[in-house]
Formats: structure tokens, C-alpha cells, sequence
């Protein structure tokens, strides 16, 4: 009788399931006025001035509106700024605000009208340390008095700074000095007002980030500490509410129809999923239960000879975002250091990376569309001439090389030339001792001061990139010879920037770096002597010189003719060597391409506003055909 | 009684005591510079990151510190997450993802408790036939291979046999039942075990030839006397594991996407936010403590021959 | 009452009896059984078929996992199989190979053979499981002896169980991954911290069940040292148990490898091992299943055959098993 039991409980089980999944089949159908997406890292606080990661990028773009925003052609159109103006020399612009934008809470209830004061109060919670952490640096000195502001607030709230050197308190009579101070003025309920420290023909370009947005200060205040930690401590102006927030598992934003630009959002709804099991995404597509899916490596290798599903895999665009190798000249290894300082061996290991096979880990098809030759992105500065910058003489002729760069004859003529030059001939390596070099808390190697030269390379513990780290062994110690080279494989497990880039714990490594603004100095600015990404920490005084002198030009084509000559300088001195962009991952996806808003950097390529989306997912060929037709159109416009 | 209590519970508050002071001392030893990215480098002056990590409490006097600690506690603070969630109550974070783990650890637990027993039956009546090979072809595997596989591979064959949704999602009550039975199936195994061995052992007993010779129908007698009988050591366990349900499972919440306990003690290390730790592992301690309590003065009641306070040590 | 007396002394006459003469050697002779602990245990162990079977196949992975490394290494460009990817003649196109007559399970996201990997795989696993079995059933084993014979550490030992028990596994863990390196050392120690109190918790109680046996007063009494004691009274009763561990924390070991490679906690990704390949294969399970199939399956062998063996095992060292 137990036994009869035990499999009458079974069965029912069984047919629970098929029950239910009868009654479920039916309800799997897919709506275009759904967005379905996934989302892998946590936000830890919606404040929106600090979004260091997509996820929350994604949600804010949506749901806060800044003064303008990028139009699916990437040009700037109005947001809630109807119209503005610029001085004569780019020092003052002026944003003239639509009259109907208000503010609504979680539940759609209009709270307030959005006004010019809300952008200096914005400014004013970004400028204040207490309140939130923010990307800074890129704007502290470019508004004026913003740096002082900024600084006396650090200084006084600094414990450990002698009374003497403090500011004078109380906190509140410093922070009443923002207003007279600071370059972020209102001048009447809709105008605002900034005023820079020095021309910035891009400043545009600073406005579509997250740093920019306006902030109700009534509302805030009242918050306290509490602001953005749920979606009832936030206000609304953008044309999607966050309704709901539940923390490690989804954010659900719905249509605000009583948003200005209403009859341009066609998403009614968006929910955005924790899911961070990477194979589960492409199974849940195909069942209808997500959007899109970005595809990895294999994924794409197996899906494009899908007989049912191979059509539906495309490529991304590019982002703004470019990866390059940099190798230590302060390394501790001091067979390396030798090397590293002569410019031939810098030259032979750039011809002798094969960029292709290391990229084909991640794409498999069109690697060599991925890689990239310079250091700033295509498609993202251009000039008063519709010129992109990357255009310009010396780059375009490095952007030729294409995958051409690969050449293991030439870097073996370049390696001999070096070892000439630092090699007594004997094996010794000029000016390297024997020893232990120490690199890290837990990694060490004996070098003997000979050939072969002992290479560090550095990488993360993801299983991409040790695959990675395996193929570059076997990549560089083929072209040289293991006599002359022998890569040492180092891997990091806590932080990148903090356990091997600061404390110069590498020989050779890469990393990826965003693009913050529309002008090359964003990129090159930091790549001087003893700049914010010079990980390599070499020291080329000529560059600095070009880059110093570019950064004065108030034309467009003058700055970028001096960027351009110094970005060759750095390429061909073998100081970086360009990997590829990123973005250009495959996918699958049911949302009509080049609908969306498009950009470079800032919130806006984030938007859904204008995204149309189809019940079927989208086929290469439409693909390429919508491409096509955009191409044409953005070509139009340029011209025109 | 009310003295063994008494003591019984100053014990646990030391033990407890102890095993906060000591995780909260290991994590002062973790790497403070852990807290910043490169941005945060470029964007923040030393000043200010000294401010930043004052304010976390991850840099001062350990022993001040803990003792602020423990003051808030006793008023029933259970302080604010400062680097997971920024500015949130940790109460609050508990309140809401506590009920998903024990929501689907109790049913579970009643779920395995039912079948376990069943199977555990079936195979003891069925010793040396296929029920039985059955049963212990399931618990060997269930055991022996790493679960993360299995409960992987029954993942995506039941939902794409069923055409359910892979991940849960609390609007759509089809996508709760995978975990549950998920979550059950290595206690299943477990009690199935305990059972078989219980019963095939008690077949030798007398009251068992007694009441069989009497007349009693194997049915009754399983109810009746071998049952009670084989719960009762199993009884000590209950509330311990009922307890810890709360701690949530692992493999399961990252699997279905589940917001519950599972991953929060994990993530709170790696990202090193120390309140929320410290206030993890006196949760988890305090219940397994207490569990333990629980289930000592359970077996007292159930099983009238158990005395707590034997003079004899043993 | 007339009750009925047979007359013995009739009944019984001399010639039923025999007399036996007096033999010194045999009146030496003492009732004996010739019941031998371990040979009674083998025997009902080695009972069933299976068991047999098993074992071998147990024996046999070790050993194949043993030796194909050492092979491997003889022959110059095998040991790079399973190391260094086929770069320079074929690049991409050894990738993820479906197993074939030359990669019998196939190649990997880089063209690594997959049969090399997983024999590799196996040999570090167990390699890890043996270790952490070893200092855990010495430590604990010690221990427990310790403690259950000696009564004044009983409280101590006791209240140092529950804290240490207290204090969830995964703290330990991830804290030692973070302060330490992740390595196979990192690995062993967070492992072998708690396992050692749990098997000296078990020991001590079988030790407290028989410590009160005579002969153990006796040797007190003798004034025998607490070591000898130990090593040669209470040790053999448990070292049934020690095998039993043994067995038994192999598949525990490679379960617990395999759960930490999932949450990023494991060893280093270049080190192969069963819970790496595992863990990498089910990221790709659905394009290429053989990546994760294959080592499910030799690992699956690997932890059933020890588990069932363990087992087994330890039914046939309970002595109400020797019939």
C-alpha cells in the first residue's frame, strides 16, 4: 500500500507539471510593446549621478532626462532643453527648457514642473562629497569654481587636516558659496546657465552624462541618506517610471503617458532581469522569454550553421570603447625593463601579436572587422567638416594596416636589431641582474639576467581570458623562439587596477578604456606623462608637447591635425599597441536595429525611447538592409 | 529544567559571542584598498577615501568598533549595509529576501520528509528486489555526484520537456515547483536511507514479532510503533534544519534566479562589506544554536527515557 | 507423596564409561574461535560481486589517472595536449572539436584535448581529495582519541566543536581565498579546517563507548602510558572508521571542488581539474555538450565507485555484520 502511495504522489507531481505546462503554452506569446532584457551586475544605489555600471546606466537614461539627448543618428536634439547658444568663444552656453516637463513619483502622480533651478541643484548634489561618489575629475575643472567648492567641502570635512588649514565653518555658510561661486547659474524658472573655465567646443558632448541630470532638492532633502534606495525615494522626468526594484532579481519601468515625447516611445513596458548564469539567456530567447541575446564565442561558432536559428545571428555595432596592450617601463623584472625602453623590441613585439587568432576566442566570424589600430574610436569625433577624426592623415594610414599588422618576418628583424642593441651577444642581457623579482603579494620568479628575456604576462581568472593568456604563450614564443622568449604566465584574482596596474605588477597586460566625451583629448589627455591610464608609465615629451598644444585649438580640424599627429607618435613608438573595440559582440534579437538612440558615450545610447521592436527576431539580411538604408541616411544628413 | 536551560543558553551566548569576534577580526584583515575601482582613484583625493572608509567602518580601533557594534545590536540595530546596498537597513534587506528562502526550505523539508520516508519504506519492504536497487541506484547518485550537475541537467531537461520558464519569477506560480522538488531531492535521499536502515534493523525487535503474531497488518504497524519509532532520533535534526533553511541554497537561488539568502553571505564577503557580514554570521550562528536547542528539548519530550541533565558525562 | 526415584546407581553402570587417560599437551588446549576481525570484515565486504567490481573499477581510474600523465610526460608533445593549444599548424580549427578517432572526447574552446584534460582532471582531484583526507583523518583521528580517553579535555573540545561548527563554511572559505592565493594549499587548509573536528567527534564517540572496558582499567592500572593506551587498544576499534573517512571524503572533496569552482572560489582556471572542467563545460553545455558530459561522467564513476566502496566498507567493519 506505501508503495501504491509513493507512486501516487509521483504521478501527481508528473501531472502537476504537464498541467501547468499546457496552460502556460498558451500565454508564451511575444509582445512588441515588451521589452524583455537581462541584466548581469547588481546596482548597489540609484542615485543617478554615480552610475559606474551599465545596469544602472540602463535604468536612469530611461527614467531622468538631461538637458539634450542623441537622436538614433547619434547628432544632439533637444531633451528637456527646447533650444540653446553658445558665446563666441565656447565659454558660456545657454539651455532654454520646454515649459511642460514635470516631475512624477513611482506611482505616476505629477509632483512638481521641471525647472532651470533643478540643474544647479543637480550640480550642487554632485559637487557635494558627502551626498554621492561621481565621476568628477572629468568636470571639476572645466566649470568654474567648481574645483574650490568641491575641495573646501573635502577640506572640511577632513578629520585628519589641522584646524589651521581648515575653511571656516559652519558647512552651511560653504555651502550657500555655490551660488555665488559656481558656474551653473538659473537665470529665470527656464533658462540655465553655464559658464566654463576655459572654451570647450565639445561641451555638448559633457551634457549627456549622468553628471548633468537635474535633481529635485526638495524632494532629495527629504530623503536623506535614503535617496535612491528604492524606487519611491526617486522623482521622474524622463519618459519611462521605475515602478518596481527588487534588488538581485529585476527592475520594472512602464510607460509614463503623460510624458512630453509620449507618442515617441512605442515600449510600453520594460523589465530587466538578474540573470547571472550566462547560458541560460540564449535558451530563454529562443523560447520567447527574453528580447535579444548576446551570443559568446562557441555560441556563435554553433549557432550560424543552425539550420532554424543561424539567420537570426547579427552583428553588433562597435562601441566607443577601445582595448589596447601596454607594456611596464618600470617594471621590476629587470630583464624586461631593458627591453622595454628600446623602441625595436617595442616594434617587433607589435608585429608579432596575432590579433586575429586572440580575437577569434571571443569572434569567431568578422574577427578582423573587431580589431582596431588606433587609440580613439571610429564613428565618434568629427569635425566642422563631417571629417572623423580617425581619418585624419597619420591615423588613417596606421587604420590601413588592418590585420596586416601581424608580420613575423618583421618582427624578427626588428627582435635581431634589438638584441644587437641590448644583448652583448653572449646571452646577457644589458644592464639585468640575477635574482628574484617579487610581483605581488604571492608571485615570484628567479631571472638569471639572460636570454631567454623573461616576459610577464598578466591576466584575470575568468576562463576566457586564461585561454587567452595560453594563446599569447604560444603566439609570441612561435614568432621569436623560445631561446629568446619565454612568456611567464601571471594571473591576478582581486582587482585589476589595484593588484597589478598601480603597483606595476606586469610586464605586459591590457585593458579596456571608455571613451568619456566627444573629443580625443578625453583619451589622449590621459595618456600623457604620468596621466590616469598611462598604465605603462612611459614618459614621451613630444607627445605631451602635441597634445598640450591640440588642447588649445578652439577649430575643430586644427585640435585634431595635432591629436592625430601625436596618437601616431604613441602607435608608432610601439608605447600602445591597439587590440580591438569593444561592442561588436553577435546576438540574436527582436528589436528593430538603429531605432534606438545612438552614441558614443553618456545615457543616451541607453535610452529606449523610439526603439520599435517585431514579433520575429531579425534576420542578418534585414540587417543589412536596415544598415544599408541607415548608412545612406546618415550620409544625407552629413552632407546636407 | 530551568537551570539546564539557564546554562544551556549562557553557553550558546559565548559560543556565539566568540565566533562573531572572531570573523569580525578576519575581515580587518582584508585589503582596504579592495573598496576603490580606477575610477574612484582618478575622481577621489586620499582625504576623501580616508573619509570613505572611516564611514564603513573598515579602518579604526577593532576593538572600539565591535564594541559599537555590539551596543547597536543589543538596541536591536542591526545597522545599515554600506557597500551592497548603500544606506539600506540591513533588517529591511533580511525582511526581504528571508521569506524566499524559507518559504521554499520548509516545503521542501516537508516535501523530502514524505517522499523520503515513502521511498525508505518501499526499500525495506522491497530489500534485495528492484525497489530497493532502485532506491539505492537514486541515493548513490543523488550523493556521490556533485549536485550542482545533476540539478543543472534536471534544469534544463524538465523545462524544455515542459516548456516551463527557466527562471523563477514569483507572477508565474509553475516556475516554484522545479526548485522545491530540486531542493528536496538530497534529503529525500537522506531520510530514505535512515528509514531503511531503522526498519530492517528494528525487524528483529520483539514488539514487532509480538504485534505481528498478533495479527497486525504490516500497514498499521509501520504507523503504529516502527514510524514513532524511527522519528524520533530524526526529530533532534528538525528544528535545526528548519532553521537553517534560512540560509537558503546556494546552487538553487543562482540556478532559478531566486532573490533569497543564498548568495548574500558570499557576495557580502567579496565585496567586503563588513556589517552586513558580522550581522550574517551571528544570524546563522544564533540559529544554529539555537537550533541545536530546540531540538535537544524536543528529543526530551518526544522520548520519555532521555534525560537532559544525566549526572554521568559519558 | 510416592514419587517415582529411578534407581541411579543401577541405571548407570560401569560400562558406559570410559576412562581417559591424563595427556598434559591437550589438557592445555583452550576453547577457541577462530574468528579474525579483519578477516571476517573482507570477507563480507568482498560477499557481493559488486563490490569486487567496483573496487577495480575504483583502482582502475586511479591508476589510469596516475599513470597517462606519466605517460604523457615521456612522450614529447603529448604532456602540451592538455596544456598548450595546437596553435601554430591549425589555429582556430582544432577548436571545440566533437570527439573523434584523434581526440577520443574532444577538443575545447581552444583546441586543448579534452581526454588529456580529464585524465589530468582526475589525478588533481584526487590528488586534493587524498590530502585533505589524509590531514583530516590524522588530525582528527589524534584528536578524537584524545578526547574521548581523556576526560578533562572533554568541555573544552566540546564547546570548541560548536563554535568552529558555527561559524558557516563559506566564511572560511572565501576569507582565506581573498587573504591567501587561490590554490590548491587555500583549498586544503579552508577544507581540512572544519572536516578534522568532525571526524574527532565521531572518533571520540566510539572511543567514549569503549573506554570503560576492563581491560583498558587494567592497563590503567598497569600504569601503561596514555600513548601506548591509545595506540594499542583504542586505535584498532577505529581503524575501520578511518577507511571509512577515507573512502567517504573522496567524493565529498570533489563535490565540495566543484561547488566552489562555481562560485569563482576554486582553483586558479589553469590548473586542470574535475570541478574546473565542469564548471567551464556547463557554461557551454548547450552548444557542446561533450565538454561537460565526458568529465560528468568519468567524474561520476570516480565519486560513486568510492562512495558505494566506502560503504560497503563500513557495513562489513560492524561486527553484527560477520555471520
Amino acid at each position: 500500500m506505501k508503495k501504491s502511495i509513493f507512486r501516487a504522489v509521483c504521478l501527481a507531481l508528473v501531472l502537476l507539471l504537464t498541467v501547468a505546462a499546457l496552460t502556460g503554452c498558451g500565454a508564451s506569446s511575444v509582445s512588441t510593446t515588451e521589452y524583455l532584457g537581462t541584466y548581469s551586475t547588481d546596482v548597489t544605489s540609484l542615485i543617478p549621478f554615480y552610475l559606474p555600471d551599465t545596469t544602472g546606466k540602463k535604468v536612469i537614461s530611461n527614467v531622468i532626462d538631461g538637458l539634450i539627448e542623441t537622436d538614433r543618428f547619434g547628432s544632439f536634439v533637444p531633451s528637456l532643453a527646447e533650444s540653446w547658444e553658445h558665446n563666441a568663444d565656447y565659454s558660456v552656453w545657454t539651455f532654454h527648457l520646454r515649459k511642460d516637463a514635470k516631475w512624477y513619483d513611482s506611482k505616476g502622480k505629477e509632483v512638481a514642473p521641471v525647472t532651470a533651478q533643478d540643474f544647479v541643484d543637480g550640480m550642487r548634489f554632485v559637487a557635494d562629497h558627502k551626498k554621492t561618489k561621481s565621476d568628477m575629475s572629468i568636470i571639476k575643472s572645466v566649470i568654474v569654481g567648481l574645483e574650490d567648492y568641491y575641495d573646501t567641502l573635502v577640506d572640511f570635512d577632513d578629520p585628519n587636516l589641522a584646524a589651521s588649514k581648515k575653511p571656516e565653518g559652519p558647512r552651511e555658510t560653504i555651502e550657500a558659496t555655490f551660488d555665488d561661486t559656481v558656474g551653473v547659474k538659473a537665470l529665470d524658472d527656464y533658462t540655465v546657465e553655464y559658464t566654463l573655465t576655459a572654451p570647450v567646443p565639445y561641451f555638448e558632448s559633457f551634457l549627456v552624462t549622468e553628471i548633468f541630470l537635474p535633481n529635485h532638492k526638495e524632494f532629495s532633502d527629504a530623503c536623506g541618506t535614503k535617496f535612491g534606495t528604492a524606487p519611491d525615494q526617486l522623482l521622474y522626468c524622463g519618459a519611462y517610471i521605475l515602478q518596481s526594484w527588487q534588488r538581485n532579481k529585476e527592475f520594472v519601468l512602464v510607460k509614463n503617458d503623460n510624458y512630453y515625447d509620449a507618442d515617441k516611445v512605442s515600449v510600453k513596458k520594460i523589465v530587466l532581469q538578474k540573470i547571472t548564469d550566462g547560458a541560460a539567456t540564449v535558451e530563454m530567447f529562443k523560447r520567447g522569454e527574453l528580447t535579444g541575446t548576446s551570443l559568446t564565442g562557441d555560441q556563435v561558432e554553433y549557432y550560424k550553421q543552425d539550420a532554424e536559428w543561424g539567420k537570426y545571428v547579427t552583428l553588433r555595432d562597435k562601441s566607443s570603447v577601445n582595448y589596447w596592450f601596454f607594456m611596464n617601463f618600470e617594471s621590476p623584472n629587470t630583464e624586461f625593463n631593458t627591453f622595454a625602453q628600446n623602441e625595436n623590441f617595442r616594434l617587433a613585439l607589435y608585429h608579432a601579436l596575432d590579433r586575429v587568432t586572440i580575437a577569434q576566442l571571443y569572434n569567431p566570424y568578422d574577427t578582423e572587422e573587431m580589431l582596431t589600430n588606433v587609440i580613439c574610436p571610429e564613428d565618434v569625433c568629427y569635425d566642422e567638416n563631417g571629417v572623423d577624426y580617425t581619418d585624419y592623415a597619420p591615423l588613417k594610414e596606421i587604420k590601413e594596416r588592418g590585420a596586416g599588422t601581424y608580420d613575423p618576418a618583421l618582427a624578427k628583424e626588428y627582435f635581431d636589431k634589438a638584441l644587437a642593441e641590448v644583448t652583448d651577444g653572449n646571452g646577457n642581457i644589458n644592464g639585468a641582474q640575477a635574482g628574484e623579482v617579487k610581483m605581488g603579494r604571492t608571485f615570484s620568479f628567479q631571472t638569471d639576467g639572460k636570454l631567454p628575456l623573461q616576459l610577464v604576462y598578466i591576466h584575470g581568472s575568468s576562463s576566457d581570458e586564461v585561454s587567452m593568456a595560453q594563446i599569447i604563450k604560444m603566439n609570441l614564443e612561435e614568432v621569436f623562439g623560445s631561446e629568446n622568449v619565454e612568456i611567464v604566465l601571471s594571473q591576478f584574482t582581486g582587482d585589476k587596477y589595484n593588484d597589478v596596474i598601480a603597483p606595476g605588477n606586469f610586464d605586459l597586460g591590457y585593458d579596456n578604456y571608455s571613451f568619456k566625451y566627444a573629443d580625443p583629448l578625453s583619451q589622449l589627455g590621459r595618456l600623457v606623462t604620468d596621466g590616469a591610464v598611462n598604465d605603462g608609465h612611459y614618459s614621451l615629451p613630444e607627445f605631451d608637447d602635441l597634445v598640450a598644444q591640440g588642447s588649445e585649438k578652439l577649430v575643430v580640424s586644427e585640435r585634431y591635425a595635432l591629436f592625430a599627429q601625436a596618437e601616431a607618435l604613441l602607435i608608432n613608438g610601439g608605447y600602445i599597441i591597439p587590440w580591438e573595440s569593444g561592442g561588436g559582440t553577435y546576438g540574436m534579437t527582436r528589436e528593430v536595429p538603429f531605432t534606438a538612440p545612438r552614441g558614443g558615450f553618456g545615457l543616451s545610447r541607453f535610452k529606449y525611447k523610439g526603439m520599435q521592436l517585431s514579433e520575429e527576431p531579425i534576420s542578418a539580411e534585414q540587417y543589412d538592409q536596415l544598415e544599408q538604408e541607415f548608412y545612406a541616411e546618415l550620409n544625407r544628413k552629413n552632407a546636407g | 529544567m530551568a537551570k539546564y536551560i539557564f546554562k544551556r543558553t549562557l553557553q550558546s551566548l559565548l559560543s556565539v559571542f566568540i565566533v562573531v569576534f572572531v570573523v569580525f577580526l578576519l575581515l580587518r584583515l582584508m585589503p582596504t584598498d579592495g573598496y576603490f575601482t580606477r575610477d574612484d582613484y582618478q575622481n577621489m583625493s586620499e582625504a576623501e577615501r580616508q573619509m570613505y572608509l572611516v564611514e564603513i567602518g573598515a579602518v579604526g580601533n577593532p576593538i572600539k568598533l565591535f564594541g559599537e557594534f555590539m551596543g547597536k545590536l543589543f538596541r536591536g540595530d542591526l545597522g545599515e549595509s554600506y557597500v551592497l546596498q548603500p544606506h539600506r537597513a540591513i533588517a529591511d534587506i533580511l525582511a526581504e529576501k528571508i521569506p524566499y528562502s524559507l518559504a521554499f526550505g520548509t516545503v521542501s523539508m516537508v516535501l523530502s520528509l514524505i517522499l523520503g520516508l515513502l521511498m525508505g519504506m518501499a526499500m525495506a519492504k522491497g530489500k534485495g528486489k528492484w525497489p530497493d536497487a532502485l532506491g539505492t541506484g537514486y541515493v548513490v547518485i543523488v550523493r556521490a555526484v556533485p549536485s550542482l550537475i545533476y540539478l543543472f541537467l534536471l534544469q534544463i531537461a524538465i523545462t524544455g520537456l515542459f516548456h516551463i520558464p527557466m527562471m523563477f519569477s514569483e507572477r508565474n506560480p509553475v516556475t516554484w515547483i522545479l526548485p522545491t522538488v530540486s531542493l528536496s531531492l538530497s534529503s529525500i535521499a537522506w531520510y530514505a536511507i535512515w528509514l531503511r536502515r531503522f526498519m530492517v534493523d528494528e525487524e528483529n525487535r520483539d514488539y514487532v514479532k509480538f504485534a505481528r503474531s498478533k495479527g497486525m497488518t504490516d500497514w498499521k504497524l509501520m504507523k503504529r510503533h516502527v514510524l514513532r519509532n524511527a522519528l524520533v532520533p530524526l526529530a533532534q535534526y528538525f528544528p535545526l534544519q528548519m532553521l537553517l533553511t534560512i540560509s537558503g541554497s546556494l546552487v538553487i537561488e543562482s540556478l532559478y534566479s531566486i532573490p533569497g539568502m543564498g548568495g548574500l553571505l558570499v557576495e557580502a564577503i567579496q565585496e567586503m562589506d563588513n556589517s552586513l557580514v558580522q550581522v550574517l554570521v551571528i544570524l546563522y550562528s544564533a540559529l544554529g544554536v539555537l537550533g541545536v536547542f530546540l531540538g535537544d528539548i524536543l528529543m526530551v519530550l518526544l522520548d520519555p527515557r532521555i534525560r537532559l541533565t544525566d549526572k554521568k558525562e559519558g | 507423596m510416592n514419587v517415582c526415584k529411578p534407581n541411579l546407581k543401577a541405571a548407570l553402570s560401569e560400562s558406559l564409561f570410559e576412562r581417559i587417560p591424563f595427556d598434559p599437551e591437550k589438557s592445555e588446549l583452550t576453547g577457541y574461535s577462530n574468528y579474525s576481525y579483519w578477516q571476517s570484515t573482507f570477507r563480507t565486504f568482498f560477499k557481493k560481486r559488486s563490490s569486487v567490481l567496483l573496487l577495480t573499477i575504483m583502482c582502475a581510474f586511479v591508476l589510469m589517472s596516475l599513470l597517462y600523465p606519466m605517460i604523457c610526460e615521456m612522450i614529447p608533445g603529448w604532456e602540451t595536449s592538455y596544456r598548450n593549444p595546437n596553435f601554430a599548424e591549425t589555429g582556430s580549427a582544432t577548436w571545440n572539436l566533437a570527439p573523434c578517432a584523434e581526440h577520443l572526447f574532444g577538443t575545447d574552446n581552444i583546441g586543448r584535448d579534452m581526454w588529456s584534460r580529464t585524465w589530468y582532471g582526475t589525478r588533481t582531484s584526487l590528488l586534493l581529495g587524498f590530502v585533505i583526507a589524509f590531514f583530516d583523518v590524522t588530525l582528527g583521528t589524534i584528536a578524537g582519541a584524545l578526547w574521548g580517553y581523556v576526560r578533562r579535555i572533554d568541555r573544552f573540545m566540546t564547546e570548541l566543536y560548536n563554535i568552529v561548527t558555527n561559524i558557516p563554511q563559506t566564511v572560511y572559505l572565501v576569507l582565506f581565498t581573498y587573504i591567501l592565493r587561490p590554490s590548491f594549499w587555500t583549498i586544503v587548509l579552508a577544507m581540512c579546517l572544519t572536516g578534522w573536528l568532525s571526524i574527532a567527534r565521531f572518533v571520540r564517540n566510539r572511543v567514549v563507548a569503549i573506554r570503560e572496558n576492563e581491560y583498558n582499567i587494567a592497563s590503567q592500572c598497569l600504569g601503561t602510558p596514555l600513548f601506548r593506551i591509545l595506540i594499542k587498544n583504542i586505535v584498532p576499534y577505529i581503524v575501520s572508521i578511518i577507511i571509512m573517512e577515507v573512502a567517504l571524503t573522496i567524493p565529498y572533496s570533489i563535490g565540495s571542488e566543484v561547488f566552489l569552482s562555481y562560485i569563482n572560489l576554486g582553483l586558479p582556471l589553469d590548473v586542470v581539474s574535475l570541478g574546473n572542467l565542469v564548471s567551464v563545460g556547463k557554461n557551454s553545455f548547450e552548444v557542446y555538450p561533450f565538454q561537460l558530459i565526458y568529465p560528468t561522467i568519468i567524474l561520476s564513476f570516480v565519486t560513486v565507485s568510492f562512495y558505494i566502496v566506502g560503504n560497503r566498507f563500513a557495513d562489513a567493519s560492524d561486527p553484527r555484520n560477520h555471520i
